[in-house]
């Protein structure tokens, strides 16, 4: 069957929903030793992302500074219903990490830095995306900023040849110098119905006129921002970041209290396992 | 200015100018060429520097799929092929990572897909070659505009002459029209790609090393909508000057054959 965009003269899409509302969201998030793990279901979307850190030596040009591995892969033929695989979900989804975390500086890679010259964490995200139902760019951010929250390396002390890392019951490890969290928020015009909705399954997607991809932060900063299509003005332009503004909201939120509660998971964990073990 | 290049205040409080003298508003010396290549298997091509940027772009088309699965039955389709000359950075290379060609190619092929009268085309392939040979800044705009006029060389249809520009913000309150390499380094920049003549926005792009506050986003677009849409004339009286050359060597080449 042809993709096609439905959208009623009120603004109701196919499934129901209006042009603000977002399908269902679930976020699991689990943490091991210097690494986490973020299983995202968004709709019928699910991407899975891991971020792990390493001790390593640092660039010989860069002898200062941590370094930040963006891989992201897809399952070929994820949508049932495409014909041809488009590994050009692939490629937007890593550019957009790669500018926003490594080159927009989101994450600080001078403080991941150990012993100057020798030390420095390594930080590896791996973002795949299993099932795709539309909106995979947000589930596929999504995933990775959680996982790169929710990340705690251990402490390392020591100077030299000598570096070595605390244990994770006797001091705290820390979360990773992030200054800023960006989610990519795509919003997808119709061809007839000028209206922008957010959250596009595949059908709308595929029909689309013209797609506008805001990456903003909890502060409602834009980190990113990338648009393509027939029949924009600068006035749809700014109804589409005001969508996205809100849209990118409520999904800060949702991550922030998700991330508290996991945090508190993990810690409860960590201290029945001591209990028992003594 | 800076010991980079990059944009200073309070240079520009003292000289009234950039570091390479120009305003905030003057974009660097734009300079167009078509019909540059002479090869008959490139049906269209098109030469553009602005400022120390220099990209050629060569146009095929509109001719057969080389495999017929890949034909659409209702339209034609846009391929673009985008190389950097390994010399094309300007000043120290910022890391070990070679340029990739790929983001280039989105960015052509989404500025000129909506320009493009594809339907004019059903079952045909048009392909870009974009080069990049020396990057100064503004590379991709620059590509953009001679792919462009490379279509408009070739003879293929398009809605009307598509205009990229780009405008930066290096430090909050200040905007620049072009900025180039050095400028463009601390800041934001916006790539923009538009049709002046009816005023459509056809692709943008926002790069930069700090965010962005969203009520800075709405001025960002409106300098480089005036940009882009100055850069179009230049590109439209280009391109009507080639075509006026190639009509008088025709006239003057018909009248020498009734002559004999």
């Amino acid at each position: 069957m042809p993709a096609a965009f439905v959208i009623t003269p009120q603004g109701i899409r196919r499934d129901g929903r209006a042009g603000h509302d977002g399908r269902e969201l679930d976020v699991q998030l689990e943490r091991g030793d210097d690494a986490a793990t973020a299983e995202v279901s968004l709709g019928g979307t699910r991407v899975i992302a891991r971020a792990s850190c390493a001790l390593g030596a640092p660039d010989a040009w860069r002898p200062n500074e941590g370094s930040l591995r963006v891989k992201v892969d897809g399952a070929p033929r994820s949508r049932d219903d495409d014909d041809e695989d488009d590994p050009t979900i692939i490629h937007e989804a890593r550019r957009f990490l790669e500018r926003c975390y490594r080159d927009g500086g989101a994450l600080d890679v001078e403080a991941l830095c150990v012993v100057g010259g020798e030390a420095c964490w390594q930080v590896a995200l791996n973002v795949s995306l299993l099932i795709d139902r539309g909106n995979a760019l947000e589930a596929m951010t999504l995933g990775a900023a959680a996982c790169l929250k929710h990340v705690r390396c251990r402490v390392a002390t020591g100077t030299g040849d000598s570096v070595q890392l605390a244990d994770v019951d006797s001091v705290v490890p820390l979360p990773l110098p992030l200054t800023r969290l960006p989610v990519a928020v795509p919003v997808v015009i119709g061809p007839s119905c000028r209206t922008a909705c957010v959250d596009p399954d595949c059908n709308e997607e595929a029909a689309a006129a013209a797609l506008y991809i805001a990456g903003l932060d909890a502060h409602g900063e834009l980190c990113f921002s990338q648009s393509s299509g027939s029949g924009l003005d600068p006035e749809a332009l700014a109804t589409c970041l005001a969508l996205a503004k809100t849209r990118a909201t409520q999904l800060h939120a949702y991550l922030s209290t998700n991330l508290q509660e996991a945090d508190e998971v993990w810690r409860q964990q960590r201290i029945n396992l001591v209990r028992n073990s003594m | 200015m800076a010991q980079d290049g990059a944009f200073d205040e309070d240079w520009f409080e003292l000289f009234g100018a950039r570091g390479d003298g120009r305003g905030l508003d003057e974009p660097r010396r734009l300079a167009v060429q078509l019909g540059t290549a002479r090869s008959r298997h490139v049906d269209g091509s098109c030469d553009v520097a602005q400022g120390l940027t220099r990209v050629s772009a060569h146009a095929q088309g509109p001719r057969e799929h080389e495999r017929r699965s890949d034909e659409k039955h209702d339209r034609c389709v846009l391929e673009v092929a985008a190389t950097y000359a390994p010399f094309a950075s300007v000043g120290a290379r910022t890391g070990a990572r070679r340029q990739d060609g790929r983001d280039l190619e989105n960015a052509v092929r989404n500025a000129l897909a909506p320009a493009l009268m594809a339907e004019r085309y059903p079952r045909a392939l048009i392909k870009i070659h974009v080069l990049v040979t020396c990057d100064d800044g503004g590379a991709t705009s620059a590509a953009i505009n001679a792919a462009g006029l490379a279509l408009v060389d070739a003879g293929i249809f398009l809605r009307g002459v598509v205009a990229a520009a780009r405008v930066g913000a290096p430090v909050a309150a200040t905007t620049l029209v072009d900025p180039n390499r050095a400028e463009a380094r601390h800041g934001v920049a916006l790539d923009l790609a538009c049709l002046p003549c009816f005023g459509e926005v056809l692709w943008t792009d926002l790069t930069g090393e700090r965010p962005l506050q969203p009520d800075a986003y709405d001025s960002l677009i409106a300098r480089a909508l005036d940009a882009a849409a100055k850069v179009g004339e230049q590109l439209a009286t280009a391109a009507r000057d080639h075509v006026a050359r190639l009509d008088a060597v025709r006239e003057a080449s018909l009248e020498a054959a009734v002559a004999r």
